[in-house]
């Protein structure tokens, strides 16, 4: 795993794990940050897809699936021991899937019925919106939660004096 | 397979009846029943109702009864004897008092066994894939009918009702998956215990 990367022409150095967690705090601070944004813009606006660019730039920015550059390498290839924590990172994010879909379908299925559209037209838009913003959540978690947490739990890599 | 396949159930009191399986051809009966019975219940719910009355009331059921009986049988939910527990829970007083020389360790699955955990929800994730982009092109449909909305009200009530559909049967498909997929695997392919036993 890279130990160091270049943000605006300044090196910024990721060996210790203290430092690797700040930065998936902020990741993921910037992407809720994002989403609730997206939330309180009601209605249609372009900022879905300036959502969806920041987050195709971040992601390939923490790396793993495909991407070769990024913080976390491919999800092929490597030797026994780093299969092995990719494996144990995918269940562990996968504890989070379980549960990250279940209020989505309701928020959707809450939007979906006309007869509580009839009833609450007061709250047609907050549902609009809740519906979108929690699929789209749902969305980021997906593809980032692995590399996260591969970054999370990665020992020091900085030297021992 | 090893020890971690012979933690799994191999026998289930079901409706009141008692099945046996230990046999991976009667896993995979099981595993193709349930997952056909959802996609019959979709598309039957769907002619019924459009996902309406039908799907409020049986989706819940439907999530939950299959889920639970994957969980029952790859033991997610059996207390100590437990495939997805890293650490082994504490012994109880009683248990304290009454094996006093049982090792902890002894309910916990071994490494091939978590592995397998492991490898069965790194596959699940990554065949998920679809679905997931899928939402982004349901969302920017959904976008799409707002902004037709808009502009021609008259028209707006046909797309609105398409695309909160789509979006309502696909997070119900995601769900569905996330719930049963890995457990789905393991059953799938952990081998006869029969021959194991």
């Amino acid at each position: 795993m890279r130990t160091n990367f270049v943000f605006m022409g300044v090196e910024i150095n990721i060996a210790s794990r203290n430092r690797r967690r700040w930065l998936v705090v902020a990741i993921f601070f910037g992407f809720a940050a994002m989403v609730i944004a997206w939330f309180a813009l009601r209605g249609p606006s372009v900022f879905g897809w300036i959502v969806f660019v920041a987050f195709a730039a971040l992601s390939r920015f923490l790396g793993g699936g495909g991407y070769t550059d990024g913080l976390v390498p491919p999800f092929e290839g490597g030797d026994e021991r780093e299969r092995n924590r990719r494996f144990r990172a995918h269940y562990v994010a996968y504890q989070f899937l379980d549960f990250m879909f279940l209020p989505a379908l309701i928020a959707v299925a809450w939007k979906a019925n006309p007869r509580n559209m009839e009833r609450f037209p007061e709250l047609r838009g907050f549902f609009e919106q809740l519906s979108v913003a929690l699929l789209a959540a749902g969305w980021i978690l997906y593809y980032t939660l692995p590399q996260a947490i591969l970054r999370w739990t990665e020992p020091n890599l900085e030297e021992q004096p | 397979m090893g020890q971690g396949a012979i933690l799994m159930r191999s026998e289930l009191d079901l409706f009141g009846m008692h099945i046996d399986f230990a046999s991976r051809a009667r896993r995979r009966w099981l595993v193709a029943c349930v997952h056909a019975g959802f996609v019959a219940y979709l598309t039957i719910s769907w002619f019924a109702d459009q996902w309406s009355f039908s799907a409020i009331i049986g989706l819940p059921v439907f999530l939950g009864a299959a889920a639970l009986i994957f969980a029952r049988l790859t033991g997610r939910y059996r207390g100590k004897r437990t495939l997805w527990r890293d650490k082994a829970p504490p012994k109880s007083w009683i248990g304290r008092f009454l094996f006093p020389a049982d090792p902890e360790l002894r309910d916990l699955p071994d490494e091939q066994g978590l592995q397998l955990r492991d490898r069965a929800h790194f596959w699940s994730y990554h065949a998920l894939n679809l679905g997931i982009l899928l939402i982004w092109v349901l969302i920017f449909m959904h976008r799409q009918n707002q902004i037709r909305e808009q502009m021609q009200p008259a028209v707006a009530g046909v797309h609105r009702w398409n695309s909160d559909n789509l979006l309502f049967g696909l997070a119900a498909i995601l769900l569905f998956a996330a719930l049963t997929l890995p457990d789905s695997i393991i059953l799938w392919f952990t081998p006869n215990m029969e021959e194991a036993q």
